[in-house]
């Protein structure tokens, strides 16, 4: 969406919380897994999304599929999109509660900001939550 | 009594023009 933002013309900024953080990790983003467990998006049974390995095979699969279309992987992706002059930042709240810092994050991370800072950048623009 | 409407109703303006989005990312999956 932020990719698109930018070729729209857009301003975009992105504000990786929680988990999101691992997207933007330098030893976690090239390894992002398709969840199985509660993805009623896979359409097969929540225990099967459960067994061991189901997770892996699928993120494989996923990711063949996506190497198929010449779809970027997550850290080409994000690199693309700072390419274009998006912002990327990182949450404190969550930083702080991993017990991350800046270096552990790709160097195209501008800062580590709070919600507030964030919701100082987003103002006058719409807000999308995923 | 009046009958409940579910069709959506007729925009009243003009769509804005989107010039900025703030997109927060908090799941680390695919």
């Amino acid at each position: 969406m932020a990719n698109g933002a930018r070729a729209e013309g857009i301003e975009a900024n992105l504000f990786f919380t929680f988990f999101g953080l691992d997207a933007i990790h330098k030893a976690r983003n090239e390894h992002i897994k398709l969840a199985t467990v509660g993805n009623p998006g896979l359409h097969f049974a929540t225990m099967a999304g459960g067994l061991p390995g189901v997770s892996t095979v699928m993120t494989h699969y996923m990711n063949h599929k996506m190497e198929k279309l010449d779809i970027p992987s997550i850290p080409e992706f994000i690199e693309m999109i700072a390419d274009t002059g998006a912002g990327l930042y990182a949450c404190k709240a969550s930083v702080d509660l991993f017990g991350l810092e800046k270096n552990d994050f790709i160097e195209q991370v501008q800062d580590i900001i709070t919600v507030g800072e964030f919701y100082e950048k987003a103002a006058g623009g719409q807000i999308i939550f995923t | 009594m009046t009958d409940t409407v579910y069709a959506p109703s007729p925009p009243t303006a003009a769509p804005a023009t989107i010039e900025k989005v703030s997109i927060i990312i908090s799941k680390g999956s695919l």
